[in-house]
């Protein structure tokens, strides 16, 4: 059997903490490499649960593993859906083992799995405490098993002894604890009755637990570490694509990213002209009726230098040094003019860089052509706002004082 | 190429070191281990032996768990 302790997703993030667009093809493939080279059963990290977010939304678990076999291989038990208030994967799960022993029952063993509470779990799903879960788990998995494995993505060398300590009745805790070279082995350790082991880090060397049953039916175990390299494994051509088609897509992805940036910097640059609206309009384009901030400044001109001097005024600055990470979406804050796709329309992209006046107030056309008073009342600012500054993409915010600094 | 060679040299004397310290440390203090159950509480099949070594032979064990974590999205190939 293989079994994975967790964290076998990638996990870096964008400014504001959703994964990143290469990130997530690169674990589109990962989730490929799991379909064609399956693991028995995996634990799930809290790095793992941002790929998996979606997925548990839409409660689509059980929809996915019918063609996803991972899907149906994950564990973890205490990681709760905060609605339901129960786990929201399998707590554990069962493997039976044939006896080499002829006429003898095969050997059934149980593997729970237990997640890190940090980082936070994505909205909707929380951790309980892992030794408390532990204990429900083990008491339900003992009646059925005649072993009981913990996959533990533990913190702490001493968490997961702590674990062993107040959890009567696992045989063996596999943590996976090694995430740096300088801890890139750690030895096996008992606690009490439990043998703890670790992985070794990534895959320098491949654990190895070999079960040996005695006369009067007790396991004994033997753990070995094999080193895994390069130069004496060979290539196996089934697994090559997989590599090839992941690196590649990964640095499409980037790729995609940038270009997306690029030629979104390129079309919004030009301040939006009547005549650019006229050329527009003629060839059939959407005419949003912004006409920029500069055009604001000729009637409102304090209301205008204030906001040259506000973040609001450099609000697309930070995204070319984060172009990898860039997606259509960024511009609904980072520029002004997005629309969302509606039933009747597809998305369309900002047209004007930054978080101009137009951004908060609408848009402007039909004002500068008949001034009058009406036009551009925030009718809640606090819901006005909050569509932008959330607690994942500013967090803290303080909408008093940011008023403050802005008032016009 | 050199410097690879170097760190790969590097992380095995490192987990020969470690190991090696381990064995000697668990040589030194066997409470709370489950009496006979290892003499050597493990092993390690390094990168010094052939690939079918490291493997080892089928010794009548009951059943092999194989594991592995921590691979953070790497289909690389790397150790």
């Amino acid at each position: 059997m293989l079994v994975d302790t967790g964290y076998f997703m990638a996990d870096e993030r964008s400014a504001h903490g959703r994964l990143r667009p290469d990130i997530v093809t690169k674990n589109d493939w990962v989730m490929k490499a799991y379909g064609q080279f399956p693991a028995d059963v995996v634990n799930v990290s809290s790095h793992d649960l941002r790929y998996f977010a979606d997925a548990f939304a839409k409660t689509e678990m059980a929809r996915r593993a019918e063609t996803e076999p991972l899907f149906g291989r994950l564990v973890s038990a205490n990681t709760v859906d905060e609605r339901r208030g129960s786990p929201a994967l399998r707590p554990f799960l069962i493997r039976e083992v044939p006896s080499r022993q002829k006429g003898a029952k095969p050997v059934r063993v149980a593997f729970i799995g237990l997640t890190e509470t940090t980082p936070a779990p994505p909205a909707g799903l929380t951790f309980t405490e892992p030794a408390e879960a532990a204990t429900r788990a083990v008491r339900e998995a003992r009646k059925k098993a005649d072993l009981v494995v913990v996959l533990a993505k533990i913190g702490s060398q001493q968490e997961v002894a702590r674990i062993a300590r107040e959890t009567p009745g696992i045989d063996v805790i596999i943590d996976g604890n090694s995430v740096s070279l300088e801890d890139a082995f750690t030895p096996p350790v008992y606690v009490g009755q439990t043998l703890i082991v670790f992985t070794p880090f990534e895959t320098m060397m491949l654990g190895e637990l070999r079960f040996y049953r005695n006369a009067q039916g007790k396991f004994t175990t033997k753990q070995r570490f094999i080193a895994l390299d390069e130069t004496s494994i060979p290539e196996d051509p089934a697994a090559k694509p997989l590599v090839v088609g992941a690196t590649r897509a990964e640095a499409d992805a980037r790729s995609n990213s940038r270009k997306l940036l690029e030629n979104w910097l390129a079309r919004s640059r030009a301040p939006v002209t009547a005549k650019s609206r006229d050329r527009d309009s003629a060839r059939g384009e959407s005419s949003p009726g912004y006409v920029t901030s500069a055009a604001c400044s000729q009637c409102h001109r304090p209301q205008y230098m204030k906001w040259t001097g506000s973040a609001h005024a450099r609000a697309t600055d930070p995204l070319p040094p984060r172009a990898i990470e860039f997606e259509a979406g960024c511009l609904d804050c980072h520029a002004t003019g997005s629309k969302p796709a509606s039933a009747a329309n597809k998305a369309e992209m900002a047209l004007l860089q930054n978080v101009q006046c137009e951004q908060c107030h609408g848009p402007g056309s039909d004002h500068v052509a008949k001034p009058a008073k009406g036009y551009g009342r925030v009718a809640n600012m606090q819901t006005a706002c909050a569509s932008c500054h959330t607690s994942e993409t500013s967090p803290g915010f303080d909408l008093q004082a940011a008023w403050g600094k802005i008032k016009h | 190429m050199q410097n690879l060679k170097t760190i790969k040299v590097l992380k095995l004397v490192a987990i020969l070191l470690v190991a090696g310290l381990a064995v000697f440390a668990h040589s030194q203090r066997s409470d709370g281990a489950t009496q006979g159950q290892t003499a050597r509480l493990f092993e390690i099949a390094g990168m010094e032996m052939p690939l079918e070594k490291r493997v080892g032979v089928d010794d009548g064990a009951a059943f092999v768990v194989h594991f592995v974590g921590d691979t953070r999205g790497s289909l690389d190939v790397c150790g």
